[in-house]
């Protein structure tokens, strides 16, 4: 497959041609920037990801459960599972949700599982995305363009196709619909996952919908077509966060909204997608109990791990974290996009004191994780093929039954001295290849 | 797809009249360019008071620079084009990618073109991708009203650019039946007594079709037919 860098620049050319772009704000204005394909692809043997799916759907399995739970009989905190403080605490609970079942009591439809795997082979789960996470839709174009630019490469592997993602994807919002079209809602062109919004809404026939576009009559949400026939709408495929879905649950200066969704929601008339409160699972300081609701829910040990995590809420792991601070990695749970991440061996001495600092006073605000050595996997810099760190972003989508997709988003650094992938810090993005045999 | 939201059909309208701007106006640059090399050196100056855009240039290199490629000037040819684009990225499921592609293309030629050495070499290739985006419409908008809100913007934006350039009687009838035809199938709202309005300035009483056009009040005309 390391042919297929003879194709780079055409391929990068054909993205820019479709305008595979993603959003920066930059000192509060808005960039456009392409997103560097690399055209070495990750490459995941079957048997490898046959476990991989089965960790990935017992996970996501797991964390339906727990939401339900969370904002329905709370057995979990009842039984002492998880300290009723890390649920109330977590800025991605929301007492709004309590007591609403969403139609098909699916909560998480689609989740991003980001994934390393270590030198050894052994996959770590970093985070669960649970909200809106974004990224299918570039792995999905860049797959047929590599087929069009070389197609003998793919004669010669087998590889399972990934341009069903949208077909997956429709199957899902289907599924959970209550009766009407479905929508994207995106909060608009600026938002930095638009190319993603508009190309999906494409792909998987959905209407694309600004707030403007929607109104809630009576019960139900509808879209109002130009020429006076509105359309009922039964699944809202959301691309905007909690905070700002409906100005008159939540945000109220939320000028991308629709009024009075929740109230449609909590009757269910419609499915949103994913629902509203899903943020108190995805949780860098939930994450550190997945594997116990793993167990408790549905009395399986884990298939895959998370990274060796430590939460400095609990005495006993603050006291190590405090005395293994440089050679650690921290988190601040409220970041995301690879921001609020660092390692300790990078801190001065007067920097590591004063993170200590923080961490005794807020402790709930961080978690640690021991430095995982990454496995690295080849990229081509300026002609060369050189080692660089990747993560995987796998898709889960939760419908009448959970569908792993046979891809992901492999994000890398192009700095060979960073760990962070992110786009907006730089990174690039390769295909995902799972073998189908 | 055939469900249109409110802002929607104003975007494929606007996608329409920008689009043919771009078109129409590199046209028109491309004859201005060669009568200013050793014709009429200064003719851009006239070309503003038609166009009715201000005359901010301060020479035939300047107007041949700027208007065709700075984006701080909002009638240059390059910022027509980005709000056509502006228009279609958020239609893209209603165009499909593949239409949406040419307008990117124009764009990147755009920007070669800026700091090309023979620019209109270039710039015959934007031309070339709006004329690819209009065939690419045509053949992946399923919707025919969509197309129709489209192509109205076309004609409508073409017929008050060829007022402007005073264009030639027959020309404009031409276009006119064009119209027509597009707004007959259209469910854009527009006004019928704007539209006969104009048709009466471009359509000569029997024996009068060697008159001049009242081209202002047909610009006005034009300008009154959609409103969205």
């Amino acid at each position: 497959m390391y042919e297929l860098t003879d194709h780079t620049e055409v391929i990068n050319r054909l993205l820019a041609r479709y305008g595979v772009k993603f959003g920066i704000y930059k000192n509060n204005v808005f960039k456009e920037q392409l997103f560097p394909f690399d055209a070495i692809p990750r490459i995941i043997p079957k048997e490898e990801f046959d476990c991989l799916e089965k960790g990935l759907k017992q996970r996501v399995d797991a964390l339906n459960l727990f939401i339900k739970d969370i904002y329905g009989e709370k057995k979990i905190l009842k039984d002492g599972i998880i300290p009723e403080d890390f649920i109330y605490s977590s800025p991605g609970y929301l007492a709004e949700c309590e007591g609403i079942v969403p139609p098909k009591g699916i909560y998480s439809h689609i989740s991003g599982i980001d994934l390393v795997q270590g030198k050894d082979k052994t996959w770590y789960i970093l985070e669960d995305n649970l909200r809106v996470p974004s990224g299918a839709s570039y792995p999905m174009i860049a797959r047929n363009l590599c087929r069009r630019a070389a197609p003998a490469i793919f004669r010669q592997y087998h590889v399972e196709d990934n341009r069903n993602y949208a077909d997956i994807l429709k199957a899902t919002m289907d599924y959970s619909n209550t009766g009407g079209i479905n929508v994207i809602l995106t909060p608009g062109r600026y938002n930095a996952a638009y190319f993603e919004h508009s190309y999906m809404a494409e792909k998987s026939g959905a209407v694309l919908a600004m707030n403007s576009d929607l109104i809630v009559k009576g019960d139900s949400l509808y879209f109002k077509d130009y020429r006076g026939r509105d359309q009922k709408v039964g699944a809202v495929y959301r691309r905007i966060s909690d905070d700002y879905l409906d100005p008159m649950t939540f945000k109220e200066e939320s000028l991308i909204g629709v009024p009075h969704l929740m109230d449609v929601y909590r009757k269910g008339n419609v499915a949103i997608i994913n629902a509203p409160g899903n943020g108190v699972a995805d949780d860098k300081g939930i994450y550190y109990f997945v594997p116990k609701m793993i167990q408790y829910y549905l009395g399986e040990e884990p298939i895959l791990n998370n990274a060796p995590t430590y939460l400095p809420f609990y005495e006993e792991d603050r006291k190590y974290v405090l005395e293994n601070l440089h050679k650690l990695v921290i988190k601040d749970v409220a970041e995301a996009g690879g921001y609020g991440v660092v390692f300790g061996d990078r801190l001065t001495k007067e920097e590591l004191e004063r993170y200590k600092e923080i961490i005794r006073k807020e402790s709930r605000r961080f978690i640690a994780q021991e430095v995982i050595d990454f496995l690295d996997i080849d990229i081509e810099d300026e002609g060369k093929v050189v080692p660089r760190k990747a993560d995987l972003r796998a898709f889960v989508l939760s419908g009448e039954e959970t569908v792993v997709w046979k891809s992901g988003l492999t994000r890398f650094s192009r700095n060979p001295d960073s760990f962070v992938v992110n786009s907006s810090q730089g990174g690039g993005f390769k295909d995902t290849w799972v073998l189908s045999q | 797809m055939g469900i249109i939201s409110v802002e929607k059909a104003s975007n494929l309208y606007w996608l329409g009249r920008y689009s043919e701007r771009v078109y129409t106006t590199l046209r028109k640059f491309f004859v201005n360019y060669d009568s200013m090399i050793d014709v009429e050196e200064d003719s851009y100056i006239n070309y503003c008071k038609e166009m009715n855009i201000p005359n901010i240039y301060t020479s035939t290199e300047d107007f041949s620079y700027r208007y065709v490629y700075d984006t701080d000037i909002v009638d240059s040819v390059f910022s027509n084009l980005l709000r056509a684009y502006d228009n279609a990225i958020i239609m893209r499921e209603e165009i499909h990618s593949e239409t949406l592609a040419y307008l990117q293309l124009a764009i990147y030629e755009m920007k070669k073109a800026k700091h090309s050495a023979s620019p209109l070499i270039d710039l015959q290739t934007v031309i070339d991708y709006i004329l690819a985006f209009w065939a690419c419409a045509d053949d992946y908008i399923d919707d025919q009203d969509s197309r129709n809100m489209m192509k109205s913007g076309m004609k409508i934006e073409r017929i008050d650019l060829y007022l402007r350039m005073r264009y030639h009687r027959t020309d404009l009838m031409r276009e006119l039946k064009k119209l027509e035809y597009r707004l007959d199938r259209t469910s854009l709202v527009h006004s019928e007594k704007a539209f006969i309005k104009l048709a009466n300035y471009i359509i000569p009483e029997e024996g009068e079709e060697d008159t001049e056009i009242s081209y202002q009040e047909a610009i006005e005309a034009v300008e009154q037919i959609v409103k969205i």
